[in-house]
This record gives structure tokens, sequence and C-alpha cells, in this order.
């Protein structure tokens, strides 16, 4: 079932110039696309991309210009944590009313008012104006009442900015629940690994067009690596542009996936290889092909040279060659790989061509438990992400040290 | 349940009710909500409400006497008179006072999450009307003291009441909505506000003003509604015609002030 069906929308504001002069200014430009029942859609976008513009039309704060959008079902809008609190309410009041506010009637409000308490922890406080309430337990509690929202479309925006490591992953588990359950989700964030992980489809924004829409890793990779970036695959034509001298010179970098298909986004559980063909000029050189994967930080996570086929340490006839590597599975963290291409020989170290950034592509992470991750959905800070052979034994003997009584 | 966002096609009017029916719940937690809020920490709480007009009456009524009552409404003490002038007056005052920020000084909310908009003046005017049902208690207490019996058509002081607030709900929504646009509104208004009240026959009978000018009060909604109280009360003289004309001319302001709403509505969040 279609959730959310939007036509040609399109929202222009009217902005005064500083001469007292009108100008309009078209923060959405005919922007169509659906949302299906238990789908979570991320929107992508850069600042001004028209994304919380999007989110404030289908949570109806905003009228469109021009359009349409049909929502089947109850709309369930979070663009804030905590809207209507008041200070000097108790949290249970609050609670009252800012359920109120989102939409929830008395008899709903009631009816998960244990569980909400429950979510949020802070059940010694209920009584207490919010005012004194420390920024974490308000935090909570507001969010608490925002979880327990049951509509068939939630619509979120930045929410996720806010609150600690374990606040966010509460936030996560329960934005992945809603869509396995059948709702629709729509979510804009400015963390796009947190889109990879929990989308199901994305669509990308840009100054108010719609660039793309389609699976998340595609989009992702659009977004990320954008049009100007030479994705999964560069070549160089002519001899004046390849990066090369006399002796070697490079025609092609491509990431393959094992059926042979050009791919600029790879998940974390594929393997895949990068192929690099070049030119050899000169005979009786040594030459080593080598390969450098760095992340989005600009560290280099592997570096990898030809060790181990028949030409190694070898000279090799002129003409052309093509030299491929296997990037195992489960290797690599999820971001913004660059890829180095590079040929050097020895005695002495020479470098006949190194193509910094020759190709870029995106590892992206699932959470269905099958890599390394796990089924944790936040950051990790690990440059890779092999996954390795976790052994547990349980010894029934052995004296405990200490023991709660 | 579906909704459908037309660019070109603003929300039917009928759904646009059945909206504020469902939200009812809502605009009951806000007027709880603000009275709490006005009232929490103060010792005399709801108390405070009564001193609203009474404390002015009883100063002006010392302070006048009965200089400014036409003979024939002489048999009334002035204070008590004056009373039953600004219990409505004050009534309408403060409900637009409070209502005509009600988009402005939520326009965190508004900006946020949707709800039919007018719940928010609609809140401000009926947390004013809960303090001033008291204000009319009080109207009432005083009258039956200094000997005014209660009669069958008492009955029309909760009609008189409830028109009153219907009408200070109709012009607050207007203005509230002017406030979003131009924020002059919220400073002008309590001026305008004091002269629309010397304009009103609060202070003073209508039968002060020579009888040739005095269809002039006809042009104001509030008469209807002042002269109505002091005519259930007290029996002071009924001009049906400036009765009927002045509903009118309230009927024609809260027209506008809902029109004015209607019109303004769905760029509120826009301009907040």
């Amino acid at each position: 079932m279609t959730l959310i069906s939007v036509t040609g929308l399109t929202k222009r504001f009217e902005l005064v110039t500083r001469g007292g002069a009108k100008r309009t200014f078209l923060a959405l430009d005919n922007i169509s696309f659906e949302l299906a029942a238990g789908e979570v859609l991320g929107i992508l976008g850069g600042n001004g991309a028209g994304k919380s513009t999007l989110l404030k039309i289908l949570a109806r704060v905003i009228r469109p210009t021009s359009g349409r959008a049909t929502l089947r079902g109850r709309v369930g809008s979070l663009l804030e944590v905590g809207i209507g609190f008041h200070p000097d309410l108790t949290g249970r009041e609050n609670v009252f009313l800012s359920a109120a506010i989102l939409g929830l009637k008395d008899r709903e409000i009631r009816a998960c008012f244990d569980e909400i308490v429950d979510f949020s922890g802070v059940e010694a406080f209920l009584e207490t104006p919010v005012r004194v309430y420390s920024s974490g337990m308000y935090m909570r509690l507001a969010f608490a009442v925002a979880a327990h929202l049951q509509p068939e479309i939630l619509l979120i925006d930045e929410v996720l900015a806010v609150g600690d490591a374990n606040f966010q992953k509460k936030c996560l588990a329960r934005l992945r629940k809603l869509g396995s359950d059948g709702q629709g989700v729509v979510f804009v964030s400015h963390n796009p690994s947190a889109v990879a992980r929990l989308c199901s489809r994305a669509i990308l924004l840009d100054h108010g067009k719609l660039i793309c829409q389609g699976p998340v890793p595609d989009v992702m990779a659009t977004y990320l690596l954008g049009d100007s970036t030479h994705p999964g695959e560069r070549s160089w034509d002519s001899a004046s542009d390849a990066p090369g001298d006399a002796v070697a010179r490079l025609l092609r970098v491509r990431l393959r996936d094992e059926f042979g298909q050009t791919r600029c986004s790879i998940a974390v559980g594929e393997s895949f290889d990068v192929d690099m063909e070049f030119e050899v000029l000169a005979e009786d050189v040594i030459l080593f092909p080598s390969v450098t994967i760095s992340n989005e930080w600009g560290t280099a996570v592997l570096w990898s040279t030809d060790s181990g086929t028949a030409s190694h340490g070898r000279p090799r006839r002129a003409g052309f060659y093509r030299a491929s590597v296997r990037i195992p599975r489960d290797l690599l963290a999820e971001g913004t790989m660059t890829v180095t291409a590079a040929m050097t020989s020895l005695a002495p170290r020479q470098e006949h061509f190194c193509a910094p950034d020759a190709v870029r592509f995106l590892v992206t992470d699932g959470v269905d438990g099958s890599t390394a991750r796990g089924v944790y959905t936040g950051y990790i800070n690990a440059v890779v992400r092999p996954k390795l052979d976790w052994r547990l034994k349980y010894d029934p003997v052995a004296p405990i040290s200490s023991r709660t009584s | 349940m579906e909704i459908v966002i037309d660019g070109t096609r603003p929300l039917p009017l009928k759904s646009q009710l059945a909206e504020y029916w469902e939200y009812r719940g809502l605009l009951r937690h806000l007027v709880v909500k603000e009275l709490k809020v006005r009232y929490r920490h103060t010792a005399l709480g709801l108390v405070w409400s009564l001193a609203q007009p009474l404390l002015p009456a009883l100063i002006l009524g010392s302070v006048f006497s009965r200089a400014l009552t036409h003979p024939e409404a002489a048999r009334v003490p002035y204070a008590l008179f004056l009373l039953a002038g600004l219990v409505p007056w004050s009534f309408l005052a403060g409900a637009v006072s409070l209502a005509s920020g009600a988009f402005v000084s939520n326009g965190y909310i508004l900006t946020k999450v949707y709800f039919p908009r007018a719940i928010l003046p609609a809140a401000s005017v009926l947390t004013i009307a809960v303090e001033f049902a008291g204000g009319c208690l009080l109207l009432c207490g005083w009258a039956i003291f200094a000997g005014w019996h209660v009669h069958l058509s008492w009955v029309w002081l909760p009609v008189l009441f409830a028109s009153n607030a219907l009408f200070a709900f109709s012009i607050a929504i207007g203005i509230a909505s002017l406030n979003v646009l131009y924020r002059d509104v919220r400073h002008a208004l309590p001026f305008l506000l004091q002269v629309w009240m010397f304009a009103t026959p609060v202070l003073y009978s209508p039968l002060l003003v020579p009888a040739r000018w005095r269809w002039l009060f006809g042009l104001n909604p509030m008469t209807a509604i002042v002269l109505g109280f002091r005519h259930v009360l007290f029996g002071t003289p009924f001009d049906l015609r400036l009765e009927a004309t002045s509903a009118c001319a309230a009927t024609l302001a809260a027209i506008a002030g809902i029109a004015v709403y209607l019109r303004l509505q769905d760029a509120l969040a826009e301009r907040l």
C-alpha cells in the first residue's frame, strides 16, 4: 500500500531583499515520489536543498505553492523533541500536554502512559516541574512521548542530533521497529551513515530539485561522490592526460563486483576487485603496481602491491596489462573511500605514475546482523572492520571472586 | 484516514471544522496549562482574577460617586453600576490582549507541528472566560446583596457571557493573525482598547449623551453586551434599536476577524 504519494510539489518563498524589492525563491521544484508501507525513506541533500521544507509540507506546517501530496493514515511529525513542554509544569502534566499537541487523544495517552514513563526512566521525578530536570532527563521524557506516537506515517527531522550515544541508539532502534511494523517513515538527517543504516530507500534533493531516488547505496553514492569526481571508474583517453612517464602509463582504474559490474558503492559484506589497466612502454624495468585505499579522513586504510603473480620481480614486455586485486569482504569500514593507483620500480626507487583519488566509492553497512557491526546501530570508531572469530566458553567450576547477594 | 495537501486548494471548511472537533482535547489541555502556569506559586490563585473588574470598580466608584450616571439609573450604586460594565469589558480586553499574542508566543510550536491554528487563541479566550465566570458570580452576588431579586430574565446572563466570549474569540483570531504579519499590532493594541473602553458605556450611562448623538453607540459592538448586562440585572432602559445595530456591528466585526484568520492561517508558520 502506498502511504504517501507526492506529485509535482512546489514551494516558492517570497524574500524581501535589502532594497525592499521582492524576490522569489524556489525551495522545492516539482518534487514527486512515493512512500510504501513498511518503508523507511531517507531524504538526503546539503544545506538549503529543501529537505526541511519538504518535511514541513508533509507535516502540514506550511502549505505548498502548487502540487499535491496525499497522506493515507495518521501522521506523526517529530520535527523537534519536547514540543510544547513548559518548564513550570510537572513531568506528568507535560507528558499529557505534549502528547495532545502531537495529536494523541487522552484515552490513547492514558493507555501508554506507564510505558512512556518506563521508557524515560524519570518515574521518581514525575511530579516535579521539568525545569529542575537535568537536560538528559528532560530529553528522555520528551523522546519517550514522541516514541509512543503510533502513527501510520512518521516524519522525523534531526531528532537524532540530540542526546547521548545510548539515547541515539534507542531512537534508531525505535525507528527500525516502525519500519518493520509496516508503518512508513520519512527521515531527514544530516548524518548520512544513519540514513544508510536505517533507510531502505532514499531521495536526493539539491537546490529544491529531486536529483535521484532509489536504493540507499545508489543515492548515497550520488550524494557523497557527486558528479565532479569519478565514482566507480575512470579512464584516461589521451596519452598527454594520463598519469605516467616513459616507462609506464595508467589507462584505466575500475571497481568491479564479482559479477563483473562496475560499482561505486559496495556493501561491507561484499568482496570486490580493483582493476588497474596500464601500458608498459619500456622493457627491462621491474615494475610494482600498487593500490592504496584511503577513507574520508585521508587515512590510508590499506596498501597492497602485486607480490604474488608470475611476473613478480621480473621485467615485463612492453604492451597492455590489466592488474586486478581482490579486496575481501568484511574488511573495510563504512564511509567514502578513495583509491590511489601507483606504479613504482626499485633500485633506485622510482615512481612512474601515481594517481591519487583515481576513483571514489562508498562502503555501506546494514544492521541485519550479518556484518561485524552486529545489530549495533551507532557510530564505530575504527578504520577497518574485519569480521573476526569470537569464542566464548563458560567455566562452571572456576571460583567467582565477587558475588552480589 | 486520508489527508490531501493541495497547493492550489485549501482544506474545505467542513474538514477544517471536523479537525477542530478532533482536537478538542488539546484545547482543554491548553486551557488547563494556561491556568496552572498563571497561578502556580501564587498564594491567592484564581482570587486574583476577581481583582481585575472589582478593584477598578471600587476605586472609580469611590472617586466619581454618581457623577457619571444618569439620574434614571441613579438607584443603582455607582460601584455596582461600574462592575456590571467592567465585567464584560475586562473579559473582552483581557481575552483580546492574551489571545492577540497567541500565535507569536507559540511560534516554536506552530513551526514544528500541525494542529488547527485557532486552537491557540481559543485557549486564551477560554482561560480568561474561566477567570471571568468568577467575576460574573461576584456581580450577581453583589446585585442580590444590594437588594435586587433573582429574576427569570437572569437566564440571559449566560447568553450574554457566551456572546461576549464568541465575539472576543472572533476578533482575537483576526488580531492574532495580523500580529504575526505586523508586530505593531501588539504595541498599538493597549491604546486602541483604552480608546474603545471610553467609547463604550462602561463608566457612564448612554443617557448622558444627547439623544441625537446616541445612535453612535450602535456602531460599537460592545454596547449591546454592556447595556444588555445592565438591563438584565438592574432593569435600566432598553433601547431596542441601539441593541440591534450594535449586535449587527458585533456580527460584522466577528465575521471580519474570522475572515482575516481564514485568509492568513496557512501563511502563519512561514512568518514566524
